[in-house]
């Protein structure tokens, strides 16, 4: 047997059967490892061990006779009397304070939490309690830490548990975690947003509860086919994917919606491989759906687009013939206009020309010849007016003109033009080479004017030259076929061919040469109106070549 | 029938300057004998058919021959040649036709009508003089108008 960790040694002689109880308490009451007091029924502190002077802060002597009640704190101290007396009354070994938390007050004026087991010993002297105190600061501390930590604890799972919370809520997939028996744990947000539910209204309802078969289809499979891919989870501990199902919705106006998922089963398993969960994920593929036309579908489909390019056909002609309407109503504004001008514009000048040649007639001999010259200059500029008008006004019908489109020959229509051109011709020497000229498509009236001002205008340029000389050809040049008039005449400085074409825009003096600067604008406008275009190439004093295209419109002949 | 009110010419025409000129004209060919001027449509058609276009007058004193200006207030000349030209009474009489106009819409549409000539009034006017002077005498010289015996 051990020794007890005590300095005393153990007693032998005194093992003696008439070895007095008190004695023997006191030796006792030294050997418990722990604080113990011995007190009589009066509560009075018989004896102290050691170990209680150490934990109370007390000397034997100040604790010997004193009342037990001094140990107690002062809160608990008034009724502690009574506690004495009443187990006096019923001694028996017990732990003190039923179930109260106990405090020792020590010398000092701290407390101690303490347990305090009592024990009644019968002696020749009376009753005597023997009082073991156990100093519990140790196990309170470390109780209190372990609360402590399992509120810790507690909290950072209930965190946890929110955050996968959120979460699985958050997730963009549509998604609701089902017990074995598939009620609803949880559901993502957006299962919520698409299948028009509210969290708390399907949380810990039955799967086939809060959906139950299909409203709309009543022989729809979907119901049967989820049922049974929920059990073939359940049994198998594997994820399972379902065709893709129509499942109407019930929206919040009461009316169902078609709408079509692809779910899939997945199961979450438990340490032992049970499941646990089922995660039943769903896609809406409505829009897919409705979007790829089944062969069921094409004749609608077609329908649908038909009518839409009807609609649209519709929509776009009624745009052109708004668009003509306004073009039609512009030209009419036009015809006004160049109508109103020739008559109006022209009768001032009517007057001006008629009335200075009156005053020329009647009264020419009266006036010097000087004032003759004026008359004759206020006609010239009458009559260069007129002309400015005329050529204006068939500009600007030319421009409006509504296209007559016809097969052309050109080698006719040339030799017209030359035909009308040859009073110009008299009295001079020109070499008119024409070579075989391309058949052409478009407007003859229209095309005849452009040769007509191309070639008058070879006429005019060449009047200096002793010999004139002018080529007429076609050449094919990519898919264009490309006209041309070549001159020798005067030329032009091809710094300024871009101002050939411009309406009134010239490049020769009108005492050099005549004109109204309206003949070049003519061609470009018509050939412009062909699709075409016209540009020159020249030098000065070396002649000019004109040229001009129709556009594609040979390769259509 | 006193000679004066025979009526060779009518001449229909607004612009008072044009008027003069193409009286200038008519007087310098000898042709200004007897002219009755109506300066808009309705007058021109007044002195053919009346005030109220009913008039029984017979056109024996002609007028030979009618000038006729195409814009014309009131009642343009369109519409006056139209109606002269859908009488019996004045479908024979030749309708020379004066215009500032080169228009083909107004040209085609004059001989439509039945316009007998059609003269486009030039900024010159020697051209427009020697014109009037040669319809002039066409029509009144050389054309026998269809006499209507009463």
């Amino acid at each position: 047997m051990k020794a007890f960790p005590h300095q005393e040694p153990f007693p032998e002689n005194r093992l003696a059967s008439n070895w007095p109880i008190d004695e023997i308490l006191h030796f006792l009451v030294e050997a418990i490892p722990n604080a113990a007091l011995l007190a009589n029924e009066e509560g009075l502190i018989l004896h102290s061990n050691k170990e209680s002077e150490r934990l109370l802060g007390y000397s034997h002597d100040e604790l010997k006779g004193n009342p037990v009640d001094a140990l107690v704190p002062e809160r608990f101290r008034s009724q502690h009397p009574a506690f004495r007396k009443s187990y006096a009354r019923n001694a028996e070994s017990r732990p003190m304070g039923h179930g109260r938390d106990l405090f020792a007050l020590r010398k000092d004026g701290s407390e101690i939490p303490v347990e305090i087991g009592l024990n009644p010993v019968q002696t020749a002297a009376g009753l005597v309690i023997v009082a073991v105190i156990v100093d519990i600061s140790e196990r309170k501390r470390a109780e209190e830490a372990m609360q402590a930590l399992n509120a810790d604890l507690e909290r950072r799972v209930q965190e946890r548990t929110a955050m996968l919370q959120t979460f699985l809520e958050s997730l963009p997939g549509l998604y609701i975690v089902l017990t074995p028996d598939f009620d609803i744990v949880a559901a993502s947000n957006a299962y919520l947003s698409a299948t028009m539910t509210k969290r708390k209204e399907i949380t810990g309802r039955n799967l086939f509860e809060v959906f139950p078969d299909n409203p709309t289809e009543g022989g729809s499979k979907a119901t049967s086919e989820l049922r049974s891919s929920l059990h073939h989870v359940l049994q198998n501990a594997e994820t399972h994917t379902m065709p893709i199902v129509r499942y109407d919705i019930r929206n919040l106006d009461g009316e169902f919606e078609e709408r079509y998922w692809s779910p899939i089963n997945s199961p979450v398993l438990g340490g032992s491989r049970e499941v646990r969960y089922i995660i039943h994920r769903v896609e809406d593929v409505t829009a897919f759906i409705k979007e790829t036309p089944s062969a069921t579908d094409d004749a609608r489909l077609d329908q649908i687009l038909r009518e839409r390019m009807e609609a649209e056909i519709f929509a776009s002609s009624r745009k052109v013939q708004e668009m003509n309407r306004q073009l039609e109503a512009a030209n009419k504004e036009l015809e006004a206009f160049s109508y109103s001008v020739s008559h109006d514009l022209r009768a001032p000048l009517r007057a001006i020309d008629g009335f200075s040649l009156a005053v020329a007639e009647d009264y020419g001999p009266l006036l010097p010849d000087e004032g003759r010259r004026y008359l004759q200059i206020i006609r010239e500029g009458a009559q260069r007016m007129g002309t400015l008008i005329d050529d204006l006004l068939t500009f600007s019908r030319l421009s409006r003109r509504q296209l007559e489109v016809a097969p052309i020959e050109m080698n006719h229509l040339v030799h017209d033009v030359l035909t009308e051109l040859s009073p110009l011709l008299e009295g001079r020497s020109v070499d008119i080479q024409q070579g075989d000229l391309h058949p052409a498509l478009g407007d003859a009236a229209l095309l005849k004017q452009v040769w007509l001002n191309l070639l008058s205008n070879a006429l005019k340029y060449t009047r200096r030259r002793d010999s004139a000389l002018i080529e007429i050809g076609s050449a094919s040049q990519g898919d264009e076929m490309v006209y041309f008039i070549r001159d020798n005449g005067t030329g032009f400085d091809m710094r300024y061919a871009d101002k050939l074409f411009g309406v009134f825009q010239r490049l020769h003096r009108a005492e050099d040469f005549e004109g109204t600067g309206v003949g070049l604008a003519i061609v470009q406008r018509v050939v412009h109106r062909h699709g075409g275009r016209v540009w020159a190439d020249g030098k000065v004093d070396h002649g000019a070549t004109f040229y001009f295209t129709l556009g594609a419109t040979h390769e259509q002949i | 029938m006193n000679k004066s009110e025979i009526v060779e010419l009518l001449l229909v025409e607004d612009n008072p300057q044009d008027l003069e000129l193409t009286l200038r004209a008519l007087k310098k060919a000898n042709l200004a004998n007897s002219i009755k001027i109506a300066r808009d449509g309705a007058e021109a058609l007044a002195f053919l058919f009346g005030e109220d276009g009913q008039d029984k007058r017979t056109y024996e004193n002609g007028p030979r021959i009618i000038m006729l200006d195409l814009k014309l207030p009131k009642v343009d000349g369109l519409e006056v040649l139209q109606r002269i030209k859908a009488d019996p009474r004045t479908q024979s009489i030749p309708v020379v036709v004066l215009t500032s106009s080169k228009e083909q819409i107004d040209v085609t549409e004059c001989y439509k009508l039945g316009a007998n000539s059609y003269i486009v009034k030039p900024v010159d006017f020697e051209g427009f003089a020697s014109a009037v002077r040669d319809l002039g005498f066409y029509w009144l010289l050389l054309n026998q108008a269809p006499r209507i015996v009463g």
